[in-house]
C-alpha cells in the first residue's frame, strides 16, 4: 500500500514569490541599516586590527626615528628646506585643482587616487619641526628615505606625492586621535585620520602614517581629513562613494564642504 | 560563500543580523523560505494567503530576532513555531468568516503545470480531511522535523505527536486507497 507520507513528500513544492522575497529582504535591509553597530562593522571591522597594528608601529617608529618632516602651514607655505619649491608647487596646484573641481574631486585625475590633507598636527610639534629646520640646514634625510622606501616598495606615484607633501598644520591643537578606516570597493581603503588626542599622536605625522599603511599593503586610496564626529566621517565616505570618484586631492576644507 | 551561507549555523546568522549584518539574514531567509512557505501553504491551501502569512512570519522574525534564545530552541524550530502560531491565528479568524470551498489554489501559472496542480490539489484535499492538530504535525514531519522538534513547536508530548502522526497517516492512507 502506498505510504501517505512518502506520497505527500513527493507532492509538488512551491516557491515563495519574488514579491515576497523583495518585501521581506527589503524590510530586513532597512532594519539592518538602522542597527547601531552596522556602520562600524561595514566600515571598520575588516581593517581595524591591521590599522591598530600599523598605528602602534608607526608611533613607536616615529618616536625613535624621523625627527624631521616637511611642513606646510595652514596657508600652504612650505617651511621645509629640502623640497620647498616642489612641495609648494604641488600643493598649490593641488589646491587650485580642488577649487576648480569644487569639493576637491578631480574627475580628470589620471594619477592613482589619493590624497590630501590638512591634518591637525600639534602646533608645538610643528614648531619643533621648524626649529629643527632652522637649526639644521641640511636636507631632511628622513623625507628622502621615505621617498626611497616608497620607490623600493613599488609604491604608486601619488604616494610619493603624499610623502613629499608631508605634514600640514592645522589651527587646532587638541583633541583625540582616531583612525577611521573604511573598506572601499575593489579592495581600496579610505583612511580618515582624525587627530584630536594630541597626547597620543603628538609624535606622529600623517604622511608617515600613510606611508606606513601603504607599505603595509593596506591602502590604495586615501582621504585624510579631520572630523569632529564619526557621523561626519561616515557622511564624507558616503559622499565620496556616491560620487564614485577617486579623490586625488581633498583638503580638509573640501571635506568640510562635503559635510555641509 | 554561497547564498545559503553554508557552514554558518542559523543561530550564527541570526546573531550576525542582530549586529547589523543584512547578508546574514538574507542567507537565513534563503535557507528556510521555501520550507516555511510550503508549510504555511499546505496548512491553508491558498497561495495568496500563504504569502501574506509567510511575510508576517518573517517580519515577526525580524522583530524578535534579538530575543531568540538558541539554548531553548533551534532557529528553525523557533521559526516554525512562529509560523504555526500565525497559521492557527488565521484559521481561527477564518472560522468566523464565510469560506468557500471553491477557492482555487491560485498558484502562479509559471510554478506548476496542470498535472502537478492536480497533484497538489489532491494533497490539499487530503490535508483538509485531517483535524488541525494532526495536519500540522504531519506537515511538520514532511518538512523534516523530528518528533522531538515537533514537540517543541507544538508544545505537546512525544506520545501525543506519535499518536497524531499515526492517526493522520491512517486517514491519509484510506484516502489514497480510495483515490488511487
Amino acid at each position: 500500500m502506498t505510504q501517505p507520507d512518502s506520497s505527500y513528500r513527493n507532492a509538488p513544492r512551491l516557491r515563495s514569490s519574488e514579491t515576497l522575497d523583495r518585501a521581506v529582504l527589503g524590510e530586513a535591509k532597512r532594519r539592518a541599516e538602522r542597527q547601531p553597530g552596522n556602520r562600524n562593522r561595514l566600515y571598520f571591522a575588516p581593517a581595524l586590527a591591521t590599522v591598530a597594528v600599523c598605528v602602534v608601529g608607526v608611533t613607536m617608529v616615529l618616536k625613535n626615528e624621523f625627527p624631521s618632516v616637511t611642513a606646510i602651514d595652514s596657508a600652504g607655505v612650505t617651511e621645509d628646506v629640502s623640497r620647498a619649491e616642489s612641495v609648494q608647487q604641488e600643493f598649490t596646484s593641488a589646491l587650485a585643482s580642488q577649487d576648480a573641481a569644487g569639493f576637491g574631486l578631480d574627475a580628470d585625475a589620471a594619477a592613482p587616487p589619493v590624497v590630501l590633507v590638512e591634518p591637525p598636527v600639534m602646533r608645538r610639534e610643528v614648531m619643533r619641526q621648524k626649529s629643527n629646520v632652522v637649526q639644521n640646514s641640511a636636507p631632511a634625510p628622513r623625507l628622502e628615505a621615505m621617498a626611497d622606501s616608497l620607490s623600493a616598495a613599488d609604491a604608486a606615484p601619488a604616494f610619493k606625492d603624499v610623502a613629499s607633501i608631508s605634514a600640514t598644520v592645522s589651527e587646532r591643537e587638541s583633541a583625540s586621535a582616531t583612525l577611521l578606516i573604511a573598506e572601499q570597493p575593489l579592495h581600496q581603503f579610505t583612511v580618515l585620520i582624525r587627530h584630536s588626542n594630541a597626547q597620543q599622536f603628538s609624535d606622529m605625522t600623517i604622511p608617515t602614517a600613510i606611508v606606513r599603511l601603504r607599505t603595509g599593503g593596506q591602502a590604495n586610496a586615501l582621504v585624510i581629513g579631520s572630523f569632529m564626529s564619526r557621523q561626519q566621517a561616515d557622511k564624507a565616505i558616503s559622499q565620496l562613494r556616491l560620487a564614485e570618484q577617486q579623490p586625488r586631492v581633498l583638503t580638509f576644507g573640501a571635506l568640510k564642504k562635503l559635510l555641509r | 560563500m554561497s547564498l545559503l551561507g553554508l557552514g554558518r549555523s542559523d543561530a550564527g546568522l541570526l546573531r550576525g543580523y542582530i549586529r547589523g549584518d543584512y547578508t546574514a539574514f538574507e542567507k537565513l531567509y534563503h535557507r528556510h523560505k521555501d520550507a516555511l512557505f510550503n508549510y504555511v501553504f499546505r496548512s491553508l491551501g491558498q497561495y495568496a494567503v500563504a504569502e501574506e502569512l509567510a511575510q508576517e512570519v518573517w517580519i515577526t522574525v525580524l522583530d524578535k530576532a534579538a530575543t531568540f534564545e538558541p539554548r531553548e530552541a533551534t532557529s528553525k524550530t523557533w521559526l516554525f513555531t512562529i509560523a504555526r502560531t500565525r497559521v492557527i491565528d488565521f484559521q481561527r479568524r477564518r472560522v468566523n468568516q464565510v469560506h468557500s470551498d471553491s477557492d482555487s489554489l491560485d498558484v502562479p501559472d509559471q510554478q506548476l503545470d496542470h498535472e502537478r496542480q492536480l497533484l497538489l490539489q489532491q494533497m490539499l484535499t487530503g490535508m483538509e480531511q485531517l483535524p488541525v492538530e494532526q495536519r500540522e504535525t504531519f506537515l511538520l514531519q514532511l518538512e523534516g522535523f523530528s518528533n522531538r522538534e515537533i514537540c517543541d513547536i507544538t508544545g505537546v508530548g512525544t506520545e501525543t505527536v506519535k499518536s497524531r502522526l499515526r492517526y493522520a497517516k491512517s486517514t491519509l492512507r484510506v484516502q489514497l486507497g480510495e483515490e488511487t
